[in-house]
């Protein structure tokens, strides 16, 4: 692994209970270079969110994360939603923009959730088609982010990196890399991890995604579990090995940026901080 | 795009609908774990949305116990599932939805009056940011035309009206309910919103101001030109106001 050029940034997720402290402490006194938000948690019009966000701004880059352009929603993209997505990006002029390969609206109702996709060749034409009319309407290029699954459909006939690859191929978008929901995916349906990540280049990803997911046993089966992308707790090691080996294999890295995630029973400060500083490590000793 | 249309459709109905198995059919199951596997996906679509009211609503979760309140919050997100995708004033009709529900005879009566507080503290905490009107800016008002001045009210303003002491139970959502004619109102100056309750004369003549009122007509409300005056610093200082305009110009 070389870098070269512009070096590979570190962020968080930026939550609210941190805004104080993010805002009362010195950029150089920590190891964090970008903040990533959720784009729908900043759609108000005025107030204190985006008083925090704007400061922050000031200081340090941002990511904006969207979690509802529903990339795979067969009645087609919110237009009025697409619209509020592109004004924020207008008005923050983020380092990265990112969405999933996921649908959670169908044409009356929005589910708050990251949900599944037949990875078949008409949901490959739909998604390519989305991409293609947020970028056009982004005027920049944007990341798609592998989800986490626990499920998959009868109809799938691709293997989830070919899919991704090949929408990278048709529409010009990066990958966002999320190691955790490949490792909560290959659990939850027997493929390994390993083989996944080794065949995604980094020269398609824009960022890559950490975060903590939790185990719960079966009610069927109590000697099983099913792992769950929760964003509540620290990077597992199997989650960090993975990182550190796929970075390892990689011939250029200067472009990629990481993000730690945690969203939920969200803790002090310092503790993702700490998270930060370990894929700082691991990046640097790739 | 048949085939995804109707996965979507039946997904959906599994995710928050009444009927959890509807999405079987489009799943693998070679394990036998298809059913579980779904489960997932509804137990996150639901949960997290009751989380988001709880959020929301914390002091009517304070008052209603949390396994109340998540149940009574369940029913409602079944039944009005989230139509935009920032969630920022999801569950503006909770307030409605508990005017219609059983709820415990101790606080059925002001219980909806509380959430629509609350309701109207979120509204206001993300609407748009505005310069309040300052006192100085109507004393420079010409006395002849200070008869014909009608307000507009702050973006961030909402009120309602309650028989109850609902500051009160703002403060305290497990104190004993007092009953009380009032006119409870939120508005942001700064980064959070305020929550103000006013009685008797005073909560008329606000309340008449916020309906397009002119100061003449909301000089009959007060007992003399002092009252008059005193209600009107008050609210300019709250930063009720927004601007103003003269009736000739409206």
């Amino acid at each position: 692994m070389t870098i070269k050029g512009p070096r590979p940034l570190v962020g968080l997720g930026l939550k609210s209970q941190h805004f104080e402290e993010i805002l009362g402490r010195s950029p150089a006194s920590h190891c964090v270079d970008f903040f990533e938000v959720h784009a729908e948690n900043f759609m108000g019009a005025g107030g204190a969110s985006h008083h925090c966000l704007q400061a922050v701004h000031e200081r340090y880059a941002l990511s904006i994360h969207g979690v509802g352009l529903s990339l795979g929603s067969a009645c087609g993209l919110n237009e009025a939603h697409l619209a509020r997505f592109c004004d924020l990006v207008d008005r923050y002029t983020p380092l990265l923009v990112s969405d999933h390969l996921a649908w959670c609206r169908d044409g009356t109702f929005y589910y708050n959730d990251l949900l599944p996709l037949p990875l078949n060749a008409e949901v490959l034409d739909l998604v390519s088609d989305h991409v293609h009319e947020v970028q056009d309407l982004l005027g920049r290029r944007m990341l798609v982010e592998n989800p986490s699954t626990y499920l998959s459909f009868a109809s799938s006939c691709k293997e989830e990196p070919d899919f991704l690859l090949e929408l990278v191929h048709r529409t010009g978008c990066g990958l966002l890399l999320d190691v955790n929901n490949v490792f909560v995916s290959g659990c939850n349906l027997g493929f390994s991890a390993a083989d996944y990540l080794a065949c995604i280049p980094a020269s398609v990803v824009g960022e890559v995604h950490l975060a903590g997911h939790s185990i719960v046993p079966l009610a069927e089966r109590e000697a099983e579990a099913l792992r769950i992308d929760d964003h509540g707790s620290k990077v597992c090691d199997e989650v960090w090995q993975l990182f550190a080996d796929w970075l390892s294999a990689q011939e250029e890295i200067s472009h990629l940026h990481t993000l730690v995630e945690w969203d939920t029973r969200v803790p002090e400060f310092d503790v993702l901080l700490d998270q930060a500083s370990i894929a700082k490590d691991v990046i640097a000793h790739a | 795009m048949p085939d995804l249309v109707q996965m979507q459709r039946a997904f959906a109905a599994a995710l928050i609908g009444e009927s959890p198995l509807a999405a079987m059919d489009w799943i693998e199951n070679e394990d036998g774990l298809a059913r579980e596997r779904l489960f997932v996906y509804r137990r996150n679509a639901l949960s997290s949305l009751v989380e988001c009211l709880g959020g929301r609503y914390a002091r009517v979760r304070s008052a209603l116990g949390q396994e109340t309140f998540d149940a009574l919050a369940r029913r409602f997100v079944v039944g009005h599932p989230p139509t935009d995708e920032a969630l920022l004033h999801y569950g503006s009709g909770f307030a409605t939805f508990l005017r219609a529900a059983p709820l415990p005879e101790r606080i059925a009566a002001w219980l909806p009056d509380l959430a629509l507080l609350e309701a109207c503290w979120h509204e206001s905490y993300h609407e748009r940011d505005a310069t309040a009107l300052k006192a100085s800016a109507v004393s420079q008002v010409p006395p002849e035309k200070l008869d014909t001045i009608r307000f507009q009210t702050h973006p961030t303003l909402r009120s309602l009206s309650s028989r109850f002491d609902l500051l009160r139970l703002w403060k305290e959502p497990l104190a004993e309910a007092v009953p009380l004619d009032c006119e409870i109102f939120v508005v942001r100056r700064h980064m959070k919103p305020e929550v103000y309750q006013l009685e008797s004369g005073f909560a008329h003549f606000f309340r008449s101001l916020n309906q397009g009122e002119t100061t003449a007509g909301a000089f009959e409300l007060a007992a003399d030109a002092a009252e008059f005056s005193g209600w009107l610093a008050k609210l300019l200082s709250w930063g009720v106001f927004s601007g103003y305009r003269f009736v000739e110009d409206t």
